[in-house]
């Protein structure tokens, strides 16, 4: 069955082409496919009367043109980016972390639990949390990978089951011991430590330093995974895993690396959100940062650095989406639309090899 | 044990249909080597459609066949998406479960203009056979299910037939061990792969049915919950044979059975759910060492 | 128009004597494209009535397009297809097998799963009301298998026949829609001389039952024994079109080559040095359903080129993945170099020990096509200095090391930023044989190091393994004879995972070498020993 790999072939279409035409290469699909899905919302839009361009421009108003806007904007693209460079650390390793939800979520857990249970330095506090929230997701990741290294279960739905189990497991831990006695239907922890909370450093809204924090991840997994010993095996492992142990590369030991690199990165983000913006675990708080990482990975088609714009883009999108529901009283369900729409055409490539064929076509007359 | 009644086997028998549906569906697809992901989307759509259809119509038929029309006529266009642009079958599949998320909550508030959920004036009759009460100590359980139920069991003599006893069968077998050569033996690989995909999104369309109109009576916001994906296992875990495939979504339906069970004895409920999941990946681990095999042990198909 | 089904009591020899051959098919200026690459150019080609015409020419020479041409396979962009003088347009394969056109593939179409009937009938099921009916299915095999002369069991899996038995699935499978033109691509590739024999005697039967037979191959001694008439091809175009009776081999391998070519006798070792490796009793299984290793042993010296040859699927591919670390054997040992290893066999663990592995499978094993070259050609050295610098690849080494590997083998284009995967066969070949004979490495496995290349890379590959005999072992795995008898000092012959025979290279002719490729011991020896065992 062809799986991790197929996913990995289908980012990688980048054959013999340098510099600009290489970067030109590796955005067509992305912004073809962001088309079909403009076209596709915007023909739904005129069904139900709406001007689709008024949408477009709400969401635009709504995610750039104030500065609570701006830090709204800012504050979606801080997890985003994280989840795209969790999603793209498995690309590159041909594997597929479907289950980020669960690694987040665990991430999201002990996050919070460092943040209301344990004492330390102020300025530590959020790190250690954020680390702890990181090992949490890596050691949830740890297991599809190593069912995938010992029994070779297919990690896509292993990963994606296990993200139910950790939604259990964590509701019943909280609900059992850590439950904010005051809260009554909603199921969420006592609050954390001030000093756990990640400073702000943003005039209005919910922007935290975990911004550069973000930034800083997403840089060093591409220098890592560009330059250094293991970033090479990992890379010639996702590229042909036959290839990788006919050549002598350890490649069992590269991909649980790499997943459970994906996980740590995932669990980070939870960590973030429990202490930075919510101040503490409450029950469902990923609001999908999943499917996002996989679109932001999909948009950046494979490049890890390439996840800081797609971050930003899709942060624009989830900003604006709150715009459009309270402008125009449409449903933001229709970014979802667009969302699965990009998703759903990214990786058909023949779409491309068709137009440039009738393209082609056209000149000649 | 209170608990192993037969009540169990007949909520078994319930919370396994909506599996059995998708799952016997699913394995079309992959017979025809179309790694179908898609499972979960078209049942939720299923179960969006039908329920819009029966709320639109007051026809609860009428809403059935519509709503299976409508989400065949997706699973196409997804099948278009995959066998004709050439796109990633798992990558497109999710963007397919998105699409169907946020389809499901935009139909229901521009079509329907409601939010959250949407009752459905009719639910599917529960049948009750006075010839099957005869049949000793099963006959009671497997008495009084819908109509959706006794089709699931149908499924599996009708689709060993079609596969191994018809012609077209054996083109679908044909294009999906080797696709190729298929086509070099005539065989149109194009009409197999689609017509397998339209017949997925048939039986998807029944199972979300099921849920929205024989169980719960009403749809709501992505009400499958990953019961599409739990089918999905069952394709993989079964190798697309229909015994098997069968055997394996029955099993996992005594596991969602079970949990109902069991919840009921004041367990906590959190860790409960998550039994038909962990047992899904359990089953995936213990059969995958057959379905995958990768890179550690050296050989990676294609 | 059917000229020869009216005329009574005359078989198609006779009519052919009568003079009234015709061309069932006729090809004018038929142009096949893909891409920018013109893989038929305008081609003309006449193909007589009952005659058997064979179609020779190297890989890559057009012959395989040209025929998926005519089965419908492929359109082509120009040109006309004349069937018994009217134009059809073979848009797909049923519309050409509707004409009477059916061809048996070079690669088996057969569906591994199915049994014999269901894949013969696949193209056309016996049915009634949507049921297949495999009664019928089975019976009308039977029927052909008896009127061609060809042995099936109908009922038997694909998968469990042998492959001269796939063949002759195949041959039925086309037959079953009964066509007046049968085609044939590279049917003796993969069989033995006698399996060969076999399928030549069989088209000679259809021949005398009237069919045309259409047969690409590229090994001229088939063509001489068993065609009337004979198309050269090269680079996509017919460069001669003879009799058979009116032409020779060296003629048509002139033809083929496009220049003289002399198999120049092959170089003798010298001395032959240490034991490298030795395999003892090796025993294992069989990936997917192929046959294993049974009590296989083996000693490699340095100095020598150790020839394995055998049918395909013999054992030769797990016989390597042993002896690359790739597999564990189930029993038995592996040495090297008076060590036991066979606990501590991995492929990075062979590497280490100075094994170099050119694969059978240049693009699913031998390089990561979507990885640029430089990526493909620093595998290995990428741990050690000067590549490795503490835990970083050092960029500037990388590149000047996969500078050098592509001067030093000449592959072409040599822009290391490329991907892997838009190289040719052949520099993908030199790319891979570049990177495993860096670091002087003590044993070279090469399993169909040319195949699929063209005949420049080949006197490339040859030069190359036999400049390193005398520093090192090189056990060579082929299937092609010529290749295995050139190279070899020592030849062990594979047949179901057993090493049947071992010889050396001079006491062996070709046809020796395929009866034993057959599992067929007979040898004077042989016969000496049994009447020794009987004194």
């Amino acid at each position: 069955m062809s799986m991790g790999s197929t996913t990995g072939a289908a980012l990688a279409q980048r054959r013999g082409s340098t510099g600009f035409f290489r970067v030109w290469h590796t955005l067509q699909m992305p912004l073809l496919a962001t088309l079909a899905g403009l076209l596709l919302t915007s023909a739904l839009l005129l069904v139900i009367q709406v001007n689709p361009l008024d949408v477009y421009a709400a969401l635009l108003r709504g995610a750039l043109g104030s500065v609570f806007g701006i830090s709204s904007t800012l504050r979606w693209a801080t997890p985003l980016i994280l989840a795209g460079v969790a999603v793209t650390i498995g690309f590159k390793a041909g594997l597929f972390n479907a289950g980020l939800s669960g690694q987040i979520y665990l991430g999201g857990l002990v996050g919070s639990i460092i943040g209301f249970a344990v004492v330390l330095p102020a300025g530590l506090h959020p790190a250690v949390a954020i680390i702890g929230g990181g090992l949490a997701g890596a050691i949830w990741a740890l297991i599809p990978a190593l069912l995938l290294r010992y029994f070779g279960a297919s990690e896509i739905v292993t990963s994606l089951m296990l993200w139910y189990v950790a939604i259990g497991i964590s509701d019943f831990l909280v609900r059992q011991f850590f439950r904010d006695p005051t809260s009554a239907a909603f199921l969420m922890s006592v609050k954390v430590a001030p000093d756990a909370v990640l400073p702000s450093f943003f005039p209005v809204g919910n922007v935290s330093v975990m911004l550069f924090v973000s930034a800083g991840v997403a840089l060093l997994a591409w220098y890592l995974m560009a330059r250094s010993k293991i970033g090479y095996e990992v890379r010639m492992t996702g590229a042909n895993p036959r290839f990788a142990f006919y050549a002598g590369l350890p490649t069992a030991r590269r991909l649980v690396l790499a997943f459970c690199a994906s996980g740590f990165v995932a669990g980070m983000i939870g960590a973030a959100e429990s202490i930075g913006i919510n101040q503490r675990f409450v029950s469902q708080f990923d609001p999908g940062f999943g499917f996002d990482g996989f679109l932001v990975a999909l948009l950046a088609n494979g490049s890890i650095a390439g996840c800081i714009p797609a971050g930003f883009f899709l942060g624009i999108l989830k900003a604006g989406s709150m715009e459009i529901e309270r402008t125009l009283g449409v449903s933001k369900s229709i970014i979802w639309i667009l969302q699965g729409s990009i998703i759903l055409f990214v990786s058909a490539y023949r779409l491309r090899d068709r137009i440039n064929a009738l393209f082609a076509h056209l000149t000649r007359r | 044990m209170e608990i192993l009644t037969l009540s169990l086997v007949s909520s078994t028998l319930v919370v396994a249909t909506p599996l059995i549906l998708a799952a016997m569906g699913g394995l079309f697809s992959h017979q025809a080597g179309i790694f179908n992901f898609t499972l979960e989307g078209l049942m939720l759509f299923g179960s969006f459609f039908s329920v819009m259809f029966t709320v639109l119509t007051g026809n609860l038929w009428v809403g059935l066949l519509l709503g299976a029309l409508s989400c065949t006529a997706l699973a196409v266009i997804w099948g278009w998406v995959v066998v004709d642009l050439g796109a990633d079958q798992i990558i497109s599949a999710l963007g397919f479960m998105l699409l169907a998320q946020g389809g499901t909550v935009f139909l229901m508030i521009a079509v329907l203009s409601q939010t959250g959920g949407v009752f459905s004036p009719l639910q599917l009759d529960i049948i009750r056979l006075p010839w099957l009460n005869a049949v000793p100590v099963l006959g009671s359980v497997l008495n009084g299910h819908t109509l959706l139920t006794y089709l699931s069991w149908l499924t599996l003599p009708l689709f060993l037939f079609v596969i191994y006893r018809t012609p077209y069968g054996l083109s679908l077998r044909a294009v999906g061990e080797k696709p190729e050569a298929a086509a070099a033996a005539g065989i149109n690989v194009r009409f197999v792969r689609y017509s397998a995909i339209a017949i997925t999104g048939v039986c998807c369309s029944l199972a979300g049915a099921q849920l929205a109109l024989g169980l719960l009576g009403m749809f709501t916001d992505n009400m499958t919950a990953g019961r599409g994906i739990i089918a999905f296992a069952a394709v993989i875990f079964g190798r697309h044979r229909p015994l098997q495939v069968f055997l394996v979504a029955l099993f996992f339906g005594f596991a969602g059975a079970l949990t109902d069970r069991l919840q009921g004895f004041g367990l906590p409920s959190e860790l409960l759910l998550t039994l038909p999941y962990v047992m899904t990946v359990v089953v995936l681990a213990l059969s995958g060492w057959r379905t995958f095999t990768r890179a550690q042990s050296g050989h990676v198909k294609a | 128009m059917v000229v020869r089904r009216q005329v009574p009591g005359h078989s198609a020899g006779e009519v052919r004597e009568l003079g009234m051959i015709q061309p069932i098919i006729e090809l004018i200026g038929v142009t096949k494209r893909f891409g920018s690459f013109v893989a038929n150019d305008a081609i003309d080609l006449r193909i007589n009535e009952g005659e058997i015409h064979a179609i020779v020419g190297e890989n890559g020479a057009g012959k395989s397009t040209l025929m998926k041409t005519l089965a419908g396979l492929h359109v082509p962009e120009e040109g006309r297809v004349l069937l018994r003088g009217q134009d059809v347009e073979l848009r797909n394969p049923e519309i050409a097998m509707s004409k009477g056109i059916a061809m048996v593939h070079q690669h088996f179409s057969l569906i591994d799963a199915l049994d014999v009937a269901e894949n013969v009938v696949i193209s056309d099921p016996p049915r009634r009301f949507g049921v297949l009916r495999r009664k019928v299915a089975v019976a009308r095999v039977v029927e052909l298998s008896r009127t061609y002369g060809l042995d099936v069991d109908p009922k038997r899996r694909v998968a469990e026949c042998r492959v001269g038995v796939q063949q002759r699935v195949e041959i039925l499978k086309a037959l079953y829609r009964s066509p007046e033109v049968l085609i044939l691509d590279e049917p003796t590739a993969v069989l033995t001389p006698q399996e060969t024999q076999a399928l030549i005697d069989n088209l000679r039967g259809l021949r005398e039952k009237g069919k045309t037979i259409i047969f690409i191959t590229h090994k001229l001694k088939e063509v001489m024994a068993v065609a009337d008439r004979v198309t050269v091809m090269r680079a996509g175009s017919v460069v001669l079109n003879v009799p058979v009776a009116e032409t020779n081999s060296s003629a048509l391998a002139n033809a083929m080559v496009g220049r003289s070519i002399s198999v120049e006798a092959r170089a003798k070792t010298g001395q032959l040095g240490a034991e490298l490796a030795r395999l003892e009793e090796v025993c294992r299984d069989g990936t997917s359903g192929s046959v294993g290793l049974d009590h296989v042993s083996l000693t490699l010296r340095r100095g020598e080129v150790v020839g394995i040859a055998g049918v395909e699927g013999n054992g030769q591919s797990e016989l390597i993945e042993v002896i690359t670390g790739m597999h564990m054997p189930a029993a038995g040992r592996v040495i090297l170099q008076g060590e036991d290893v066979t606990s501590r066999a991995s492929p990075l663990f062979m590497r280490q020990r100075g094994i170099a592995h050119i694969p059978e499978d240049r693009i699913a094993t031998g390089l990561a096509t979507t990885a640029t070259l430089l990526d493909n050609l620093i595998t290995g050295a990428h741990g050690v200095k000067p590549i490795a610098r503490g835990p970083w690849i050092d960029q500037a080494s990388a590149r000047a090391h996969a500078q050098r590997l592509v001067r030093e083998f000449d592959v072409r284009p040599g822009n290391i930023a490329a991907d892997a995967g838009s190289l040719s066969g052949g520099n993908m070949q030199k790319a891979i044989i570049a990177r495993e004979l860096e670091g002087d490495p003590q044993i070279i496995v090469a399993a169909h190091p040319t195949r699929g290349v063209d005949i420049g890379a080949a006197e490339f590959v040859y030069s190359q393994l036999l400049a390193r005999r005398e520093r090192a072992c090189v056990l060579l795995v082929s299937s092609d004879l010529d290749e295995i008898l050139r190279l070899s000092d020592r030849i062990l012959v594979m047949y179901r995972g057993a090493v049947i025979a071992e010889s050396d290279a001079d006491s062996l002719t070709t046809e020796q070498l395929g009866l034993l490729m057959a599992g067929i011991r007979r040898e004077p020896q042989c016969v000496a020993d049994a009447q020794g065992a009987a004194l």
